[in-house]
């Protein structure tokens, strides 16, 4: 591999002055790093599936990204998937998909690693691999072609996209993703350069599973047998990988030319969350909650803002408002920046009056919207999804920040849950009208209320696993209540097409047997499913059709708890036996208490030998209800 | 923040720089638009210049009101996909600092493809860098069979008309515009075996500026291989 295969610039100039922001192609941006091509043993690209703009705000992306800089015998690049336009003009030129730093096509590349966030983003992952002229099926590919891997959310339920990649990465991926570099240039250096035997070593890391060391049997019924290891390497169980200590946050993020969706400086302020939403995968695959000292993101805010001369600093976590110390945080972190403006944002606050307090403190009189998720309408629903939270307080909320000047809210509430009523539905509407009286009587004048509508999309790994995705006219019967029930309020709805969700609700809980319909979906044209523009319900239909599956069988069954579920050989840390208590929880209206203001809810981390902390956290956390 | 639980946090204090505009340095740059970065938009370029010279900790003087932003101004629009020489811009300092210091501080921070020529003093009292632009000199490439005389005779016909109508595409609709009222001078650099270099001068003030890619097609010689800006003239040139 020679320096002259890059992509020239002359090239470059011949197609990006016609596509939109060619900026996104053209890389250079600060803090990304190119090292030189010979000076390393592995070469990594990090994908993700999806625009620049998109993958550019990605946590995970920009914290491997440093890290694996950081290793003298490893360099990452990056890529992203190109807008339709420049495809267009790539597959015109004949050019293949390169990285942004050196320009080299990715098939030069050692490890091709896509970071998988989104289910809609599938379709890309081919899109990508195709432009990059490698094989999309791992068993097609030959010693000389890239390994192509995966990470991120998604593959705690890897099998719809098991026939594409060779390896998967379950988990956090600080630690793990050292290991498989080691693992890899071990073999490169002194292995027999077959892919076989780089893959059997790499199913012994703890963490990685490699899919075609598996065999997948199914019932009559179609619903999954077993799932049985083909070689001793390989475990029966891959366990999510995921730290005792959060290593220090990345503080040289690249700074992009052009505006990306985060535009911004990020810390990670705590990772997980002890609050237990039954709906929330996000609660279940991030666990168990843990935090950084003030000091240490203190330390790592004056490091970022200085490496980026960014003017935004985001404080990031699942539930920002439990952060133990936020209040001490913000505080000091404004004290620190008065003579140049710096603005904090901090996005995900919980619905209560210290949150209103603190987005107050936050904006200095600058009102931008305030968002809340009270997700069910009814108490009886909020407690089957383990949302604590009182109707009394979401009003309390609303009353304060009506008081405090703001003259609109946000709200997101969810439909299809499990047990759902047209009562509970009705209810969104009274709870509605109820914070529309409230604002008229504190401001004097009409309040602006935005409600957003999502349907459940029931996740692998969370207490829903087993309950139905409700269909299409069930949902839609709901809408229709919804908007009889706010009709002439001037209350705005807006919701998820309901086509998005089931084609999610499929990739979400699919097995092996769902990445032929990706493929075709696909070759019928699919890419960019998440961009409303560029979904076709059609061609998916289609392709699900051509490949025998039905979606009903994926999204709107109820599956017993003694079904051999799809993901079962992965385990996420949370036990089974919690899930299934949680899930016949919820279905008798129990709530849960939040772990870290209560007792232990025995979630399964607390068995772990490495176990769980939230008890420390609990001890220096600060009540903060009055 | 009366109510129970609320944050305080400590009041900003006024920056006299901003009450005081005496105090304020103005100061003028010069800076160059290489490959590397050609394909930044006016805006991205005006978020780099700000990440650029907070990287650089340098004392920004910003806009009052809520959302302050830095006082920082570009001359002109550079359009995507063009490289520069002579790009202006002037910047406002809280602090007094000397031209040279900036310029030691700044030149670090700036990502590849950006670099600053000078940096002076401006009069405080001056008005805006942008109403100042008059012209804007460019160096285009185009693609052509090395026939000097030809393209010569084509830039003498463009020259002689009174008028030349382009159209403009725009989000809302396209602009039709007098094109031979915004070109001043164009001619023949050099010519190569496979192509020819021009350069001209276009207007660039607020009723209009000239672009060269349509200079280029008014000529009928295609699309530009490159296009790169030489300087901006401005009125009164050399008493900043």
């Amino acid at each position: 591999m020679n320096q002259d295969q890059a992509i020239s610039q002359e090239d470059l100039d011949r197609i990006l002055p016609r596509v939109t922001r060619p900026a996104r192609y053209a890389g250079g941006e600060w803090n990304s790093v190119k090292k030189g091509w010979d000076s390393v043993d592995v070469h990594l690209a990090l994908i993700y599936p999806d625009l620049y703009e998109v993958g550019m705000s990605n946590t995970g992306l920009s914290i491997l990204y440093e890290l694996l800089n950081d290793q003298p015998h490893v360099l990452a690049e990056r890529a992203f998937t190109p807008w339709p336009d420049m495809e267009t003009a790539m597959r015109r030129v004949g050019m293949p998909l390169f990285s942004l730093e050196s320009r080299r096509p990715l098939s030069q590349f050692d490890i091709v690693g896509f970071s998988l966030g989104y289910e809609l983003t599938y379709t890309n992952v081919l899109k990508s691999l195709d432009l990059a002229g490698i094989p999309l099926l791992a068993s097609r590919r030959t010693d000389q072609d890239p390994l192509v891997i995966a990470g991120g959310t998604c593959v705690i339920n890897p099998e719809p996209m098991a026939d594409f990649f060779d390896l998967f990465v379950i988990g956090e991926g600080e630690e793990v993703a050292l290991e498989l570099m080691e693992t890899y240039r071990a073999w490169k250096s002194r292995g027999d350069g077959s892919r076989q035997t780089f893959l059997r070593q790499a199913a012994a890391v703890p963490g990685i599973y490699v899919p075609s060391l598996y065999d997948v049997s199914y019932n009559p019924d179609g619903t999954v047998r077993a799932i049985t290891p083909l070689t001793p390497e390989a475990p029966a169980r891959i366990t999510r990988r995921w730290l005792r200590k959060l290593p220090p946050p990345p503080v040289r993020p690249i700074v992009p030319f052009m505006e990306v969706i985060h535009d911004r400086a990020a810390i990670e302020v705590q990772r997980g969350c002890s609050r237990g939403c039954r709906f929330c995968q996000a609660g279940v695959i991030y666990r168990p909650p843990r935090e950084r000292s003030m000091e240490e993101v203190l330390e790592a805010a004056e490091a970022i803002l200085r490496n980026t001369g960014h003017g935004e600093l985001s404080l990031i976590s699942l539930s920002t408002s439990d952060y133990s110390q936020i209040e001490g945080l913000v505080n000091e972190l404004a004290g620190r920046h008065q003579a140049e403006p710096l603005a904090i944002s901090l996005p995900s606050l919980r619905m209560d009056a210290f949150s209103v307090g603190l987005a107050e403190a936050l904006q200095k009189g600058k009102r931008t919207g305030l968002t809340f998720a009270p997700e069910a309408g009814t108490q009886m629903l909020r407690d089957s999804i383990n949302k604590i939270a009182a109707e009394e307080d979401l009003v309390r909320t609303a009353e304060s920040a009506f008081s405090r000047g703001w003259r609109g809210l946000k709200l997101y509430f969810m439909i299809g849950l499990p047990g759902e009523t047209d009562d509970d539905i009705e209810g969104i509407c009274r709870l509605t009208r109820r914070i529309l009286d409230i604002g008229r009587y504190c401001t004097g004048h009409q309040v602006g209320i935005r409600i957003g509508i999502a349907s459940l999309i029931p996740k692998p790994h969370t207490p829903f696993q087993w309950a139905p995705q409700a269909n299409m006219e069930n949902l839609e019967a709901k809408i229709r209540i919804l908007q009889q029930g706010l009709r002439r309020t001037g209350v705005h709805l807006s919701w998820h097409d309901p086509n998005i969700s089931l084609l999610e609700g499929v990739l979400s809980r699919g097995d092996r047997r769902v990445g032929k319909a990706v493929m075709r979906a696909w070759e019928l044209g699919c890419g960019f499913d998440a961009w409303t523009e560029h979904f076709r319900f059609d061609r998916w239909q289609q392709a699900l059709v051509e490949c025998g599956l039905d979606p009903a069988f994926y999204a709107h069954r109820e599956r017993t708890l003694d079904e051999t579920l799809p993901w079962s050989h992965i385990d996420p840390g949370v036990s089974q036996g919690f899930l299934r208590r949680e899930w016949n929880r919820s279905q008798s209206g129990q709530t849960t208490a939040d772990c870290r203001s209560n007792t232990c809810a025995g979630c399964g981390f607390q068995a772990l030998p490495s176990g769980c902390d939230v008890a420390g956290n609990h001890n220096s956390s600060v009540v903060r209800e009055s | 923040m009366s109510p129970s639980r609320s944050i305080r946090l400590p009041a900003r204090r006024p920056r006299a720089s901003i009450t005081a505009p005496q105090r304020l340095l103005r100061l003028r740059i010069t800076f160059s638009r290489g490959t590397e970065a050609k394909y930044c938009s006016h805006l991205d370029l005006m978020r780099l210049w700000e990440r650029t010279f907070r990287r650089a900790a340098l004392p920004l003087a910003y806009s009052e009101g809520f959302s302050p932003h830095p006082r920082i101004a570009l001359a002109s629009p550079l359009p995507v996909g063009v490289t520069s020489e002579g790009e202006l811009m002037e910047v406002y300092l809280r602090k007094r600092v000397s031209p040279h210091f900036f310029l030691e501080q700044a030149r670090p921070q700036l990502p590849s493809g950006i670099d600053i020529s000078q940096v002076e003093e401006a009069n405080i009292g001056l008005p805006s860098l942008q109403s100042l632009v008059r012209q804007a000199e460019y160096r285009v490439e185009v693609e052509h069979q090395a026939d000097r005389a030809g393209i010569e005779a084509r830039i003498d016909n463009l020259l002689a008309q009174t008028h030349v109508p382009v159209e403009r595409p725009r989000p809302g609709g396209a602009k039709l515009l007098d094109l031979r009222a915004l070109l001043d001078q164009v001619w023949v650099t050099r010519t190569e075996t496979d192509r020819c270099v021009l350069g001209m001068v276009l207007r660039s003030d607020s009723h209009g500026s000239g672009r060269p890619e349509e200079v280029v097609a008014a000529l009928d010689l295609g699309e530009p291989l490159s296009m790169h800006r030489v300087r901006l003239i401005l009125e009164r040139q050399g008493e900043p």
